[in-house]
């Protein structure tokens, strides 16, 4: 019931140590991919399916977190079984709003200057995305008051945080923010106060009651028009050190990649010369052309195959099987790296046989220009071409110490 | 009372001058002077005010005054736009009715700088005329001419953060605020975790893993070589004893020698009891000079017991050598026995210990510097208990910002240490290091949740009707790799076959028995076995097989690669 939290775990006593090992009522992030995790509360006779088989949580309790389990009854499936965090939790929650991620949350935990021990206000709760972070910062003295409208939403946070082990540190209350502020009693007791809301400049007022000097404040709007209404009342109700930023992560997709070294220069085929206005004529030679090219290219790899192969020698058949399928693995490769050059080798010949419509000399052999090897392996990455541009907008401002 | 208390006699501080430029103070003196930007101002008026306060320094320069209300040109409200400058010309000397003397007059008369602007607005015959934008900046600009604000701040690791990008973005490897926020939620650090911390940024990642820890669990600021880790910024802060005790700084090959001890005896029995002869060596060691940590007088004698220990700690290594997991210890001691300069096995092209020579630290020493020989822990001595728990259980966090090791090469050599289910972050500059150890943890399925991300920053300026992105902005926050451990499948026997044959391609240098052996190992069999699995893992962008060796040992596998679009 309690594992979210290093500082909740029980203190270590013996051999092994209880917090890093499954237990009843954890919660545990099945992991099958990065994109593919769910949270999964453990019970006596709970099981999990997924579609590489059928696994009964019993048979989870003892493992390490980490560990990978295969599905039971001899499946070949298999998952990871990861300890759960903030972070991974905000992926696998489930969505009743919008919600903050890493990037923001971070910022957020970060500015607000929360560390344990800390008092600290939040509206809305919404899909208490960002309320496990804030409560991962103040553990395991400090407090979050969260609060959020929608009668709904505030049950099923409350129920989350309640099987997180949270409520010593947590507490969640239905209220109109926008509408009521926060409620007097807690006046003067807080050290940051971070809205998500349609109009948080209606609750600056409210939250400057309830800082203490130099409290930090935080406001995230997806809109200007927000910021700058939010701002204008920040600076009206006794806020200094007012700064809007804009935060976003940008992901990295990595790959290997095999280059080809090598340079190939082809020359016009003849066929080309002797109808020049002839397209199909053209094509054919391209074709020509690129089997030629693919040809040599598979060669050139091999080639590049022995050499290496002095070293993979031993390990080849050591692998057996697996060698056999990476060899056909790398047949497709090959295969493929003949399919671009001879790809480049046709698009060349068309335009050379463009230019030169009207040379009637004899054809001879493609041209190679060769390097080193005839290919190298590269590891690389660039950003992923789906990418995030815009969450929102981060106030965040500081009372003013007057006395 | 004030969210960050008050200010007392010896605090560190961070001085932010206009809200523009930060500084440190250090140990601040009651009855001291310290410099505001060109002024030398009085320590005093400081002392027991809250953090956080602002001041002005006095037009004589020479004294600073508590301002108790915000200065109201935070954001000024602009209803008229009417107005426009056209009938204006703007030579602002003749408009200006107040002459130089006059002003000079004003100034040494320690009229405060504020009201000098004000003066200088009523006095300017043009200054009703213009419009309200126009207004407001002239008001801008002569208050930063005439008025100092300082304000003290309480230094977090924010704060110190902040200071560096700001003073010596080079010499924390241009680690952003940001960035180390991202990093320390990635690496799930809170109280109670037990991290470690391999870094080169001045102390930074340390000091701010210290903060979020408040008092409970374990940071271990880790050394690889002769150089000791980085403490600075920790220095910088206002830590109290309890906050302080989560620190504990090791090299790198003592806990491995003792994790490698540990796991062979599953000893945890042996080290709650009276530390016999077959307990790790090195936490004798601990148990030694932790008892005497602050005695100045017994320093030497601690530092004698911890020599000892240590010896011992090398002897039993030593045996063990055959047996086990030492192995990965023994190599990383070879690397720093070989002076420095030469890289382990498995430490790659450029991640040589001594790279970061040109970032080379100055390390404040007090009479707490006493970590230099022995091979043992440093100034701040673990406790036995923390000790116990890191490794016994292992680090469940991992912070690394080393950019000159190569983050493969340092990965490897502390992943013994972490837990299952570790969380890890490293930080480098540059984005490509970063893939090739993302490239070489997928190959190796000892970690999932793998993500290689680039923090972007970008301030706005908001004010009415003049809202926009700051005209400029930081480039890059830099990279973080992160991912979660996972624990390694079992070594089949196909894969034993492998680390066989590795081992005597490489002359035994790298991989150890071929019995259940240490993570590295399992590691790279389970990349040699993983090949074209077609698992959950292979539902991923690409299949691949094992490090490609471009940069790394001699030894790594080179097959050739699947791309699977
Ligand atoms: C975008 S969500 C917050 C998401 C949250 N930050 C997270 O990370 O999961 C905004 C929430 O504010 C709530 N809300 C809107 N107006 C409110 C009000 N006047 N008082 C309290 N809550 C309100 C909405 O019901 C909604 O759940």
């Amino acid at each position: 019931m309690s594992n979210f939290l290093a500082c909740n775990a029980p203190v270590e006593d013996g051999a092994s140590s209880s917090s890093t090992t499954i237990k009843q009522g954890d919660c545990v992030i099945v992991y099958e991919g990065i994109n593919s995790m769910k949270a999964v509360y453990i019970t006596p006779k709970g099981r999990f399916e997924n579609r590489f088989g059928v696994f009964r949580h019993q048979s989870w309790v003892g493992k390490p977190f980490g560990s990978k389990v295969i599905a039971d009854g001899g499946g070949k499936g298999w998952v990871y079984l990861l300890r759960p965090t903030p972070e991974l939790w905000t992926q696998v929650l489930r969505h009743r709003t919008q919600i903050l991620y890493l990037a923001d949350i971070s910022m957020v935990v970060m500015q607000l200057d929360l560390r344990p021990g800390s008092v600290v206000l939040e509206s809305g709760t919404g899909s208490g995305s960002l309320t496990h972070s804030l409560v991962r910062a103040v553990a395991p003295t400090g407090h979050v008051h969260t609060f959020e409208f929608h009668a709904g939403r505030v049950e099923d946070a409350a129920a989350e945080f309640q099987q997180h082990g949270l409520t010593q540190l947590v507490t969640v209350k239905q209220r109109d923010i926008m509408e009521n502020g926060f409620p007097d009693t807690l006046h003067g007791q807080a050290d940051a106060v971070f809205l998500d809301l349609p109009g948080p400049w209606k609750v600056v007022a409210s939250a400057a009651a309830c800082l203490r000097p130099n409290g930090r404040f935080c406001g995230f709007s997806p809109c200007i028009e927000q910021v700058q209404r939010t701002s204008e009342a920040l600076s009206a109700n006794g806020f200094t050190d007012i700064l809007t930023y804009e935060c976003l992560l940008r992901e990295y997709e990595v790959h290997r990649e095999t280059l080809t070294t090598t340079v190939r220069l082809a020359d016009m085929p003849a066929a080309k010369r002797q109808r020049p206005n002839n397209r199909a004529a053209a094509q054919q030679a391209a074709e020509a052309t690129a089997a030629a090219a693919a040809e040599a290219a598979v060669a050139e790899a091999e080639k590049a195959d022995a050499e290496a192969g002095a070293e993979e020698k031993g390990e080849a058949e050591a692998k057996g099987e697996e060698k056999a399928e990476a060899t056909a693995a790398e047949g497709e490769a090959r295969a493929e790296a003949a399919e671009v050059e001879a790809g480049a080798a046709a698009g060349g010949a068309e335009g050379k046989a463009k230019e030169e419509e009207k040379d009637e000399g004899p054809m001879p052999p493609p041209k190679r220009v060769s390097l080193l090897p005839a290919c190298v392996q590269t590891v690389s990455c660039r950003p992923s071409l789906e990418a995030r541009g815009h969450t929102g907008y981060l106030i965040f401002a500081r009372k003013f110490v007057c006395g | 009372m004030a969210a960050d208390g008050v200010i007392c006699d010896g605090d560190h501080l961070v001085l932010d001058v206009n809200g523009e430029k930060l500084s440190f103070v250090q140990k601040l003196k009651a009855n001291g002077t310290m410099r505001v930007g060109k002024y030398t101002v009085s320590t005093a008026p400081l002392i027991g005010a809250p953090f956080g306060a602002l001041f002005e320094v006095t037009a004589d320069g020479k004294s600073l005054q508590r301002v108790l209300l915000p200065p109201a040109d935070e954001i000024t409200r602009i209803t008229d736009t009417e107005r426009d400058n056209s009938n204006l010309f703007d030579r602002n000397t003749e408009n200006q009715k107040l002459t130089q003397e006059q002003i000079e007059e004003l100034k040494k008369s320690g009229k405060a700088g504020s009201e000098i602007v004000d003066l200088l607005c009523s006095n300017s015959a043009t200054f009703e005329k213009k419009t309200e934008f126009a207004q407001d900046k002239y008001k801008r600009r002569k208050a930063k001419k005439y008025i100092t604000y300082l304000t003290p701040r309480k230094p977090t690791a924010r704060m110190i953060s902040e200071a560096y990008y700001d003073k010596c973005p080079e010499r924390v490897w241009n680690l952003r605020h940001d960035t180390l926020a991202v990093m320390l939620s990635l690496g799930n650090v809170a109280a109670g975790a037990k991290v470690l911390v391999v870094e080169h940024c001045l102390g930074l990642v340390t000091a701010a893993a210290v903060e979020r820890l408040g008092g409970q669990g374990a940071v271990c600021a880790t050394q690889l070589d002769e150089r000791a880790a980085p403490l600075d910024a920790v220095r910088l802060m206002n830590l109290d004893p309890q906050q302080r005790s989560v620190l504990f700084t090791a090299y790198a090959s003592s806990l491995l020698k003792d994790k490698a001890a540990v796991e062979r005896c599953e000893g945890l029995a042996a080290m709650t009891t009276a530390v016999p002869a077959a307990a790790p060596a090195t936490i004798a060691a601990a148990a030694v000079t932790g008892a005497s940590e602050a005695a100045g007088e017994q320093a030497a004698q601690a530092d004698d017991g911890k020599q000892q220990a240590e010896e011992a700690a090398g002897a039993g290594g030593e045996e063990a050598k055959s047996a086990d997991a030492a192995e990965e210890a023994m190599e990383v001691d070879a690397a720093t026995a070989a002076s420095g300069s030469a890289a382990g096995p498995d430490a790659g092209a450029g991640a040589g210990p001594s790279a970061g020579g040109q970032q080379q630290e100055r390390q404040p020493r007090g009479g707490d510097g006493r970590d230099g020989g022995g091979g043992g822990y440093g100034s701040f001595m673990p406790r036995p208990e923390a000790l116990c728990s890191v490794l016994v259980s292992g680090f469940d966090c991992c912070l690394l910002a080393h950019p000159k090791m190569h983050p493969t090469a340092l990965l490897d050599a502390i992943w013994p240490l972490l837990a299952p289910s570790a969380t890890f972050a490293v930080y480098s500059p540059w984005a490509q290091p970063l893939a090739e150890a993302l490239a070489h943890l997928q190959g190796s399925r000892n970690a999932v949740m793998l993500q290689l991300q680039e923090s972007w920053l970008r301030p706005h300026q908001v004010l009415p009707a003049r809202t926009h992105p700051h005209m400029t902005c930081s480039g890059s926050g830099g990279y973080l790799l992160s991912g979660i451990k996972v624990v390694p499948p079992e070594a089949t026997p196909l894969a034993a076959a492998l680390v066989q044959h590795l081992k005597s391609a490489s002359g035994g240098a790298a991989a150890g028995g071929s019995g259940a052996g240490p993570a590295v190992e399992a590691k790279e069999a389970a990349g040699g076995e993983g090949e074209g699995q077609g698992d959950g893992e292979g539902r991923g962008r690409w299949q691949v097989s094992l490090w490609s060796g471009q940069d790394f040992g001699s030894w790594c596998l080179c097959l050739h690669v699947h791309c699977s679009r």
